[in-house]
């Protein structure tokens, strides 16, 4: 997983169909369990694989695994590198950072309508 | 006899309750080490599977939110990275049992060591997954407890509360615990007192405990007074899951001056109607059926929508049931389709159905079908123009035509108005609607021009409050001279600082959760019918 190439090479790869961002976690109580749950099963829905770095800490973790994910103890303010190779790779790092982004769309369950 | 047992710790859940206690085991729950028939891995990975159909089968009796939180338990122990090292371990030599506490052990301290609660108390999930593979190794039963106990133990497993009848009360008290685990947030959704971080005593099984999940104190029963307690009782079963807050004798409720009042139920899954009493209610004020539907499969199925309406008319016994049609758009997009907020404003509720009419005639037809069970009524959420009421009547009409060609029973349900959108709520006379409920929590959005879904603007949305009241108590009377029933099924009805003022409007039918009916029920009772305090 590892990817020893500058970051502006890295970007967005579509020869070898590797897709990288970077984005920041912004849910007040970070990856907790049901955050853990919809991040990986949309990783699992992408054939490619799929690893997370946090904080840029050089551990690339299996951004599939809940055991991984929930393990990394990722809170609010950390800086999760999301990298995507194999088909679709482009499509599940725009996806995933998209999720992060929405909040994991937590709210859909908090602010019910009445 | 030493001084009576009074013990602080923190409240987790509100409400109080008295029972027996049953001091749980300390949860050693070691592996055994016991070499056993079959392969170590093979027995290994049919415990894990076992684990997790078990768990599929309790989700599927609960409700929402709990199905929620044993699916994470479920994405856990479907993970290779807990069987992985654990077999790894077998291949080294270890026995099955063995070689998974192992394995757990090892990730669950990693949680029990971070500093941050919310983390700290996914450990307890850990330790739930990690005893129910070994239970499933071992063949054992889940552990239980009598019904209406107060259960007092180092903590509780997630599993072992959702499976639990806590319809005969009960509550909980706990000498480690968190108020941010999923077992606080399932307490509080149903009501059951809850303390944490009690000092550790010693509590001996059926001794007589009071538990105030307000004061968050455990204390001997014989040192309060039993009235003491039955006042507590008040706040004492919030939640409604049949516990005597919502005894048959308290219908029909009345303010303190005589005039009648309903109270009836906002509900958002079927599962909740089991443990809630159709004698204690008027009925069903608010049914959200779009969070039926988890897929796009849910949609189309007439079958399963037309049992479940069915069911809950039948459930109810003749009290009205208000069926609300599917609500999607916004933050609750269709199933498999984003959260698109631009359509707070755009095609939501009504808008979206009558663009999909595939969708809404399935649903017509299957409130048709239910109707002849019970007392139907059909709510359309965010109705702006006559028109839209006039176009879903039309779909009424010809689904029913249909039908009768076929021979199908069915009924015409009446249809009403969820009155949400300001330009609808000034023209009700417009609208040849058979009843009118309020929605504040979108009425006070929409007033405000504050989504309720951004945050930048929450602190807008909230400062409406005021000018959400002063806009009811002038429409409320103009809805009211239509002649046509008028209540209210937000947020607002089960807020107790609200009553008086909705009151003073000249609401009386009122909807809420379950949770909230006990307190309101009591606030009611003690006001007058135009909302001021009855003297005592």
């Amino acid at each position: 997983m590892n990817d020893q190439r500058p970051m502006a090479d890295r970007q967005h790869d579509a020869a070898s169909a590797v897709a990288f961002a970077t984005v920041e976690v912004t849910h007040d109580i970070g990856l907790h369990a049901r955050p853990s749950v919809v991040f990986t099963r949309l990783a699992k829905s992408f054939p490619c694989t799929i690893g997370v770095e946090v904080n840029g800490d050089g551990v690339w973790l299996n951004g599939k695994s809940i055991v991984k994910i929930m393990g990394a103890r990722i809170r609010k303010g950390f800086i999760l590198s999301i990298r995507a190779e194999g088909a679709a790779a482009a499509e599940a790092v725009a996806a995933l950072r998209t999720l992060v982004e929405r909040n994991f769309d937590e709210e859909k369950s908090h602010a019910r309508s009445a | 006899m030493p001084e009576a047992l009074r013990l602080k710790g923190q409240g987790a859940s509100p409400g109080s309750a008295r029972g027996p206690a049953h001091v749980m085991a300390p949860e050693d729950g070691h592996a055994r080490g016991v070499r056993a028939n079959g392969s170590d891995a093979a027995r290994l990975v049919a415990a894990v599977d076992r684990a997790v159909e078990d768990l599929r089968a309790l989700a599927g009796r609960s409700d929402l939110e709990s199905a929620a939180i044993l699916e994470f338990q479920i994405e856990m122990l479907r993970d290779p990275a807990l069987l992985e090292p654990s077999l790894e371990r077998i291949q080294r030599g270890a026995e099955a049992g063995t070689a998974w506490a192992a394995t757990m052990d090892a990730y669950v301290a990693s949680f029990e060591e971070a500093e941050d609660e919310h983390i700290r108390a996914r450990g307890a999930d850990m330790r739930d997954i990690r005893q129910q593979v070994l239970r499933a190794l071992h063949g054992e039963r889940p552990p239980d407890f009598p019904k209406g106990a107060i259960l007092v133990g180092r903590d509780i497993a997630p599993s072992l509360f959702l499976s639990h009848d806590w319809s005969q009360g009960g509550a909980i008290a706990l000498f480690a615990g968190s108020v941010a685990s999923h077992v606080a947030t399932l307490a509080r959704s149903r009501g059951v007192p809850m303390v944490v971080g009690v000092p550790k005593a010693d509590i001996e099984t059926g001794m007589e405990l009071v538990v105030d999940g307000d004061e968050g104190t455990v204390e001997d029963g014989r040192a309060v007074p039993p009235s003491a307690a039955a006042v507590q009782g008040a706040s004492a079963m919030p939640a409604s899951m049949g516990g005597p807050g919502v005894a048959p004798d308290e219908v029909p409720l009345r303010t303190a001056d005589g005039v009648r009042l309903t109270l009836q139920a906002n509900i958002d899954h079927p599962s909740e109607l089991r443990n809630l009493s159709p004698a204690g209610i008027d009925g069903i004020g608010l049914f959200r059926t779009e969070y039926l539907m988890g897929s796009a499969a849910d949609l189309a199925d007439e079958e399963r929508q037309a049992e479940i309406y069915a069911g809950m008319l039948a459930w109810a016994g003749g009290r009205p049931v208000t069926i609300r049609l599917l609500d999607f758009g916004a933050d609750k997009p269709p199933p498999g389709e984003a959260v698109d907020p631009s359509s707070f404003l755009g095609l939501r509720g009504i808008r979206l159905l009558l663009a999909r009419p595939d969708v809404l005639r399935t649903q017509v037809r299957a409130l048709l079908r239910a109707a002849p069970a019970g007392q139907l009524r059909v709510l359309l959420p965010m109705v702006t123009a006559p028109s839209e009421l006039e176009q879903t009547r039309a779909v009424f009409a010809e689904e029913a035509a249909r039908l009768a060609a076929r021979g199908v029973p069915h009924a015409v349900p009446p249809l009403g108005l969820m009155v949400e959108v300001p330009a609808a709520a000034l023209m009700p006379e417009a609208f040849d609607a058979a009843f009118f409920s309020f929605g504040t929590n979108d009425l006070a959005q929409y007033l405000s021009a504050s989504a309720r879904d951004n945050a930048a603007v929450s602190p807008l949305y909230a400062a409406a409050h005021v000018a959400v009241l002063r806009f009811l108590a002038m429409v409320v009377p103009v809805v009211a001279a239509t002649g046509r029933p008028v209540g209210i099924c937000g947020d607002l009805a089960g807020d107790p600082g609200a009553l008086p003022a909705l009151l003073a409007c000249g609401l009386r039918d009122f909807s809420m959760a379950p949770r909230r009916m006990t307190l309101a029920r009591a606030a009611l009772s003690r006001l007058n019918a135009d909302g001021s305090e009855a003297r005592g």
